[in-house]
């Protein structure tokens, strides 16, 4: 009987089939899109598409890059984590958030003030440079996450074995990071597969800004669909890899003794050598974007260009994030309910895929939302609904994660004490735990309104004409050129983002606490 | 004879808080010494001083005659050959049974047999190839202990190893554990809060009290002769009675009772120290009354009255649960401490 009752409960019920069927639907618009484009043109044509010296030599800019950034930001990661939290180095709280600064500047502002310097940092060298600086914090926040909460009765067995300190971090430390740094390397690898703005600025290329170039061209490019292709092909096994060991994140402790706080391994005579890579690394992936950019503003105030159009810039990133981070939010939170209220494979794949669709490159996701809206629904066509649909398949996770927390909160027991009171399920829901996820949902809000402020790629592509956006005007000075004009945009840009980037290096780092 | 281990007048404090205050403490080479204390007394921070994890402020420490820590001289851990078995084991999780056995060998040793032949010491040599994961909280404890003796230290330190397990557990996981490191010929140091524990596996026993060792002496002599009435808390039951002590005889409200010794401080007004199994039912004794029979399975609880005092008794289960007036008497000898206060 309670068995019957409690198989009842954890089916799903209609309402979380139906949510269910966003992320779905978010990952097969582009595989249907590019599998439609791919039977038109029928076998001869992919391959007089594909096999040319054009693709291998994306195919080659596109790996080269998305390795190298991947293996780079790992070892500047791992070894940012391993100097903030087991080392004794001074300042810690400060280094704590400072390593993690990197993410409130978005790749391709970080990319024009680097490339305002000199040229010299445009082509695939300076790429690889500055998006591993950009890109390091992506692993660095799990891998000091896994540091801080590992056991460290591990370490001292493991000294007690002879083994020395630097034996134990490779025999016991790292394997034992090794899913947060997995998963870590693997969203770095997927930021690179996707990554549009910073490469275009940077003359790289890659897939993304050859689909971008080929769709500007015409819009329903064969040759488009088919890169997008050949990039969903190197996309899809990174973000599923990255989904797997996200999962399999978790910090393994020894059961249930009190834990022993970590001791700081002494640098000794190293201490200042450390002090200063610290430093350094922190000045080349902060300070100089942030200094290039007070440089031009203060250039471009001298000269008061471009600020004039500041304001439908602001008044068109509000008018696009605020209903956005609305719909994300609302499409995110059936997700998390499900995920918690009725665990189950089916639930947990279903909270599981946008992570999956998160990975697809944003030019990607555009371009089928694009062809499905002029093919069957021309009325959406050059409205922000397209728009929206793009910003949930981008965004969704980040909703999510943003709202598990407090849902995890409102335990269903609660809305079973008020079904015994008398209340339905709606009513009970309504009064019980709707008003317990509301900081949740605020905050989620807030977090969701500051990231899709900055989202570039789509937005570029999808926004309705006439419509920019502080990221938008950004690109396009900068891609003339115009490095004081797009300098005002930027430093707003950058102020808006220090605030998510705080929330979720907190996040991050206080997560193994509780 | 050189000492397995040695600690003399150790001291550490921890942000100005002594923990240790003047230490000394020995084990012979092949014995097992249990340090048995409340929390907070100093006892796992003298085991981590021992390994080597932590540094001390004063005194020394010798690990087979060979200084390993004091006058400013710290061995390090790898350095000391002391096997170590933390609480709950910490088995490193991403390596399988036979990896975290081999893992303090030299890779040449790291063979088949002899990590085998550790597995053998406790019983375990079927799980090679299992992850900690999917073993039981026993097993993940024997097989932390075979990856401490694996390299084949004289010395193994272990912290509180069977915490967290349930009492039946405990008690037959103590006696593997202790017949393995016969086995391995291993001088040991067991870390415990619970008597039952350290009489059961140890030779000897160390009980520690504020950061100092209050008595040290064989598990009979420390429960039969508790050094001071602390010590007697510590190491199991204790009831405290006024007593008038004559040379070494006491008048208790219990009646007479032998003491162990004339008492230092000499006649006069005592406190007499009984352990809860001394006070026998039955005539000729002290005239008592039963407030309140509980039931315990094998034995009732009493509480009784014998004039002001109450005293909680062990009696054999009774089959009808009545209260009844019942004679009580102490038996065997007991030790006197100065009069409370």
């Amino acid at each position: 009987m309670s068995l019957a009752s409690r198989r009842w409960e954890s089916a799903p019920p209609l309402w979380l089939a139906l949510a269910a069927l966003v992320p779905c639907l978010l990952i097969a618009l582009p595989l249907v899109y590019v599998a439609l484009r791919a039977s038109e043109a029928g076998a001869a044509g992919v391959a007089a598409e594909l096999i040319r010296p054009r693709t291998l030599e994306l195919l080659l800019n596109t790996v080269a890059l998305g390795v190298s950034v991947t293996v780079i930001s790992s070892v500047l990661g791992v070894a940012a984590a391993w100097c903030v939290e087991r080392s004794d180095i001074p300042f810690r709280p400060f280094w704590r958030i400072a390593a993690a600064l990197p993410l409130a500047v978005p790749a391709f502002v970080a990319s024009f003030a680097w490339a305002s310097i000199d040229v010299a940092f445009q082509g695939m060298a300076g790429a690889i440079l500055i998006l591993s600086l950009s890109h390091f914090p992506l692993v660095y926040l799990p891998v000091a996450a896994a540091l801080r909460g590992m056991d460290p009765a591990f370490e001292d067995v493991s000294r007690s074995l002879g083994r020395s300190p630097a034996r134990t971090f490779f025999g016991v430390v790292l394997p034992q990071a090794w899913p947060a740094l997995g998963a870590g390397a693997l969203l770095v690898l997927t930021h690179m597969l996707a990554e549009f703005g910073a490469l275009a600025l940077l003359r790289v290329q890659t897939f993304t800004t050859a689909i971008f170039a080929s769709y500007e061209l015409q819009f329903d490019s064969a040759t488009a669909a088919l890169q997008s292709a050949v990039l969903l092909a190197l996309t899809l096994p990174a973000a599923f890899g990255e989904m797997r060991l996200r999962r399999g994140v978790r910090v393994s402790r020894s059961g249930r003794g009190a834990r022993r706080t970590q001791r700081a391994i002494a640098l000794g005579r190293a201490k200042p050598f450390v002090l200063a890579g610290l430093a350094a690394l922190i000045a080349l992936s902060t300070a100089v974007p942030a200094g290039m950019l007070v440089y031009w503003a203060a250039v471009g105030a001298s000269t008061t260009r471009g600020l004039p159009d500041i304001w439908p810039a602001i008044g068109g990133t509000l008018s696009l994030a605020l209903p956005g981070a609305v719909i994300v939010t609302a499409l995110a939170l059936p997700l998390v309910l499900a995920a918690i209220r009725h665990p189950g494979p089916a639930s947990r794949l279903v909270d599981r895929l946008p992570y999956v669709v998160h990975g697809l490159p944003g030019v990607v996701v555009a371009l089928a939302l694009t062809f499905f809206a002029i093919r069957f629904l021309p009325d959406l066509y050059q409205t922000s609904a397209l728009l929206f649909a793009a910003y949930a398949a981008l965004f969704l996770p980040l909703a999510q994660s943003a709202l598990r927390a407090s849902v995890e909160l409102a335990p269903p027991r609660l809305e079973e004490v008020a079904r015994s009171l008398g209340k339905g399920p709606f009513l009970a829901f309504v009064s019980v735990t709707l008003p317990a996820i509301l900081p949740g949902v605020g905050a989620s809000l807030a977090l969701m309104t500051l990231e899709l402020a900055r989202e570039l790629t789509a937005t570029l592509l999808l926004a309705p004409i006439g419509v920019t956006t502080l990221a938008t005007e950004v690109w396009s000075r900068a891609n003339d050129g115009q490095y004081a004009a797009a300098a005002p945009f930027a430093a707003l840009l950058v102020a808006l983002s220090a605030l998510p980037v705080y929330v979720f290096t907190r996040r991050s780092l206080e997560l193994h606490d509780l | 004879m050189t000492k397995s281990v040695q600690v003399r007048d150790v001291s550490k404090a921890f942000a100005g808080h002594a923990v240790l205050r003047g230490v000394d403490f020995a084990v012979e080479p092949g014995k097992i010494a249990a340090l048995l204390g409340p929390s907070g007394c100093g006892k796992t921070t003298l085991l981590r001083a021992i390994a080597g994890f932590d540094r001390i402020d004063g005194g020394e420490i010798l690990i087979d005659g060979a200084r390993v820590s004091g006058s400013g001289s710290h061995l390090p851990p790898e350095k000391r050959r002391v096997g170590y078995v933390p609480q709950e084991g910490a088995l490193f999780p991403h390596l399988t049974v036979a990896g975290n056995v081999g893992y303090g060998l030299k890779r040449r040793e790291r063979t088949r047999e002899r990590i085998g032949a550790a597995l053998a010491l406790v019983g375990l040599e079927a799980l090679m190839e299992r992850y900690p994961h999917q073993l039981s909280g026993g097993q993940q404890q024997r097989v932390a202990l075979a990856r401490a003796l694996a390299p084949g230290p004289k010395l193994v330190v272990l912290d509180e190893p069977f915490n967290g397990l349930d009492l039946d557990l405990r008690r037959s996981l103590c006696a593997e554990v202790t017949a393995a490191l016969q086995r391995a010929g291993a001088s040991a140091v067991l870390v415990t809060h619970d008597p039952e524990e350290a009489f059961a596996s140890a030779d000897v026993v160390a009980v520690m009290q504020e950061g100092r060792i209050a008595q040290q002496d064989e598990p009979r002599a420390v429960y039969r002769r508790p050094a001071s009435a602390a010590v007697a808390r510590i190491t199991g039951g204790a009831i405290f009675l006024e007593a008038t002590v004559t040379g070494a005889a006491a008048e208790t409200p219990l009646g007479p009772a032998a003491l162990v010794a004339a008492p230092p401080q000499g006649d006069g007004r005592a406190s007499v120290c009984v352990r809860p199994e001394q006070i026998v039912l039955g005539a000729p004794g002290q005239a008592a009354t039963v407030v309140e029979r509980s039931f315990r399975g094998d034995h009732d609880l009493l509480t009784v009255t014998v004039g002001e005092r109450r005293l909680s008794v062990r009696a054999p289960a009774h089959p009808d649960s009545g209260l009844d007036a019942i004679r009580l008497r102490i038996e065997g000898p007991c030790v006197a401490f100065p009069p409370v206060a």
